[in-house]
């Protein structure tokens, strides 16, 4: 047995604190869960460039499709070869991608310990990007061999949004509001004030998508759902590496 | 809990670590690494100590093939913890006259 002085009670009592802290919200699992969903999300936004590929018309490249689409200026993106390749593209890869939220599910589940307030937290996530996923697919058909220059743009909005200029704003308002709330869920469960200011920002490009005429921006629906589209594996991948140093810091 | 009477539970901080992180729930051997910032070693041996003092139950597993430590606190080792955070809390607050008191 050993006595103890009032400074090590202090430090011992700051040693709980950061402890009790950093498992108290379950941090460890919060950040598996994150990572974990990043690349899920980048896997199936890079998989979406696949059937685009496929379906391009003999001569044609990425970049020259992108250039006509206003997505992207000749100066970013060079020339990309095409594939030329006959196959059922889109419908297969929002299968393969929702298969992989489901299955995935059910791994990190039986894996992790996690608290019930993770579980929820994970479910909120799980569903918002599944009904997402799911919107997609269902208002576009699935198409086979070389498409009109339209459905392959579309292609090359999957896994989330639809370049339809009738729906596609919808969707991207969608997108914009749901990942809002589930962001905003996240502070509500964590208190991570990034989470806070994402959700913030997410509201901003679905307020702007819905309120501001587009043609008077002078922006193509289509840059908007590009950048809306690919920042998201980075806010996941953001606010896990923000819980790892937190967690870092916090013992 | 007396002074002279601390656990040696207690008086290790990756130890003391591991028991508070425990208090919150069960976790794996893999985030109580990542929490302590221990190597496989040297959690290992403090694991088997708490464990040894009864107050931490471990259950090893194999999740999809591979080898799973699952850690909790004890009745035991929850009611020591308790204990002993009440013995800070005298320390920390001893000499400290009640307010209003002259």
């Amino acid at each position: 047995m050993k006595s103890l002085k009032k400074n090590e009670a202090v430090e011992h009592i700051n040693v709980i604190k950061k402890a009790i802290d950093a498992t108290s919200i379950s941090m460890v699992s919060l950040k598996k869960i994150f990572i974990f969903w990043a690349v899920i999300i980048a896997v199936a936004v890079l998989g979406s460039l696949v059937p685009a590929l496929m379906m391009l018309p003999r001569g044609e490249t990425v970049g020259s499709l992108l250039l006509q689409q206003g997505i992207t200026s000749n100066r970013v993106i060079p020339g990309i070869p095409t594939l030329h390749l006959r196959y059922p593209p889109a419908l297969l890869i929002r299968i393969a991608a929702m298969l992989a939220a489901f299955f995935s599910l059910h791994i990190v589940l039986r894996k992790e310990k996690s608290k019930n307030f993770a579980k929820r937290l994970f479910w909120i996530w799980l569903s918002c990007i599944i009904v997402n996923l799911l919107g997609a697919a269902l208002q576009t058909p699935p198409s086979f061999g070389p498409q009109p220059r339209t459905e392959i743009v579309k292609a090359l909005m999957l896994p989330f949004v639809n370049m339809s200029p009738s729906t596609g704003l919808y969707q991207i308002q969608f997108f914009c509001f749901s990942f809002s709330f589930v962001l905003f869920v996240t502070v509500m469960f964590t208190n991570i004030k990034m989470s806070g200011y994402l959700s913030v920002l997410y509201l901003i490009a679905g307020l702007i998508v819905k309120f501001l005429p587009v043609n008077i921006m002078k922006i193509r629906p289509a840059l908007i759902i590009f950048n809306v589209l690919w920042i998201l594996p980075f806010v996941v991948m953001a606010l896990a590496l923000f819980l790892k140093q937190r967690n870092r810091q916090s013992v | 809990m007396e002074i002279y009477e601390i656990p040696a539970a207690f008086q290790s901080k990756i130890r003391l670590t591991i028991v508070s992180a425990l208090y919150q729930g069960p976790l794996n051997f893999r985030d109580l690494k990542e929490l302590t910032g221990a190597s496989d070693g040297n959690l290992g041996s403090h694991l088997a100590k708490l464990v040894e003092e009864g107050y931490v139950n471990t259950v090893k597993s194999f999740i999809g093939g591979k080898p799973n430590t699952a850690a909790s606190l004890s009745d035991i080792g929850r009611q020591k913890f308790e204990e002993y955070v009440t013995l800070l809390d005298r320390i920390v607050n001893e000499g400290k006259k009640p307010e209003g008191e002259k």
